[in-house]
């Protein structure tokens, strides 16, 4: 997707706001984009219906009786299907109300905490919300991906394989399990890691020396605080039996490992697409 | 995936607004497979043991894959999972939570519980084929699932 000339309408009273965003877009985009600035709702309506704009940058709180959010539902009725998606802007601490009244509005892709806002975080949401993603939450946050396989060969075709599909997410490798429970509890050779969240997501060999997929799936499953953590188990069995103990341990998905580098990437496609951006992963154990 | 085409999937939802949307979305996307539907976590537990209204289906295939609703009436979804969970058969079933709920609580609490995939519904039509297409395309052509008669 192209985002040149990206043109975006930012309604916000604070000009203060408007120059810190305008900074950031610059920092982004280069030249290459136009901002509007509204700091009135008769301002914006009357924008909106001069150009189009691929996105609405909107603040929650403005000097005036309509809070961001009416503007969203009043201009969506104006304007029905036509409506470019909508972030949010906060300044509000209370992460949580925002985040049920932007779920409740028709339009509103995500939000952003005005203390959290910087380029990285603005052009990441941007994209994110550009590609229409499904699931309205807070601002995307990239969790890492541990990946547990005692073959260099097949840890460097996956890797090889994110490469591929451009994913910017962080991925780690451990060899065996006991190395991914060492990692997992932040021990031994892993006590450094101390302070960095959980993986959002493992991705498990079955056949590995020391201690087996098996044992450690069952061990993480057994955990009450890294059970909640998914598994992808990713093997080149075809046993049912490895398939049925697998999810009976309580895999949350049995994949078999496929044997081109180009179905590789499909299926790392796909899972990382249907892990990362339509499931909700349980976040709040692994930042 | 051979015979993914044959897997039945389940949806428990109690409301038949969103029932009607999923199977549209099941038709916009063409899946051939069959989709069942239940409309409490009491027909449910009758549907994945073959009893009260489903004593004829004894014998044929479990559904190879859930889609659970949270909030429904007489038995709701987190407590139909935690009984499918601790099923020593029925736990091997994928179950996917399919909700309007969005509360932290909701998604540590499921998760906890075994689901295989929390997800949120979205609110627009088109929106949910999307998300359809990408649940079904994962879950039929990606992931090998357990079939249990």
């Amino acid at each position: 997707m192209s985002l040149k000339n990206l043109s975006i309408l930012l309604l916000e009273d604070d000009e203060n706001d408007y120059l810190l965003i305008h900074d950031l877009l610059r920092q982004i985009y280069g030249a290459g984009f136009h901002l509007g600035w509204a700091s009135t709702y008769a301002q914006g309506e009357q924008m909106v219906s001069a150009r189009h704009y691929d996105i609405f940058l909107v603040d929650y709180q403005l000097n005036s009786q309509l809070t961001g959010v009416d503007w969203v539902t009043a201009l969506h009725k104006k304007l029905g299907g036509k409506c470019p998606p909508t972030i949010l802007l906060t300044g509000q601490p209370d992460v949580q109300s925002i985040d049920k009244l932007a779920r409740q509005t028709i339009g509103i892709s995500y939000f952003l905490t005005k203390n959290e806002l910087n380029a990285e975080v603005l052009e990441r949401t941007i994209r994110f919300t550009l590609k229409n993603q499904a699931v309205i939450r807070q601002a995307p946050k990239l969790v890492t991906i541990l990946m547990a396989d005692d073959d260099p060969d097949d840890r460097l075709l996956v890797e090889d394989a994110f490469e591929e599909i451009r994913l910017e997410n962080p991925l780690d490798f451990v060899a065996d399990g006991v190395e991914l429970m060492d990692y997992l509890h932040r021990r031994g050779a892993y006590a450094h890691l101390a302070e960095n969240p959980l993986p959002g997501l493992i991705l498990l060999d079955l056949n590995m020396p020391r201690k087996n997929g098996r044992e450690a799936l069952h061990e993480i499953k057994q955990d009450e605080l890294l059970r909640k953590i998914p598994i992808v188990v990713l093997t080149t069995s075809r046993a049912d039996e490895d398939l049925l103990a697998s999810y009976e341990l309580g895999a949350n998905s049995f994949i078999v490992k496929p044997v081109t580098f180009d179905k590789l990437v499909e299926v790392i496609r796909v899972v990382t697409d249907y892990w990362l951006c339509i499931v909700t992963l349980p976040t709040a154990v692994t930042e | 995936m051979a015979n993914s085409e044959r897997i039945t999937i389940l949806m428990a939802d109690d409301d038949p607004d969103d029932r009607l949307l999923v199977q549209d979305a099941f038709e916009e996307i063409r899946l051939a497979n069959p989709l069942v539907f239940v409309t409490d976590g009491i027909e449910l537990m009758d549907y994945l043991h073959r009893r009260g209204g489903y004593t004829d289906l004894a014998g044929t295939p479990l559904p190879g894959l859930i889609l659970l609703d949270l909030n429904m009436p007489k038995k709701d979804g987190r407590e139909a999972l935690k009984e499918i969970k601790s099923d020593p058969v029925l736990r091997t079933i994928p179950i996917v939570v399919l909700t309007t709920s969005s509360a932290e609580e909701d998604i540590l609490r499921t998760y906890d519980l075994g689901t295989n995939s929390f997800i949120v519904k979205p609110v627009t039509f088109d929106k949910l084929v999307e998300i359809i297409r990408k649940v079904t395309q994962y879950w039929l052509e990606i992931v090998r699932l357990p079939i249990i008669h």
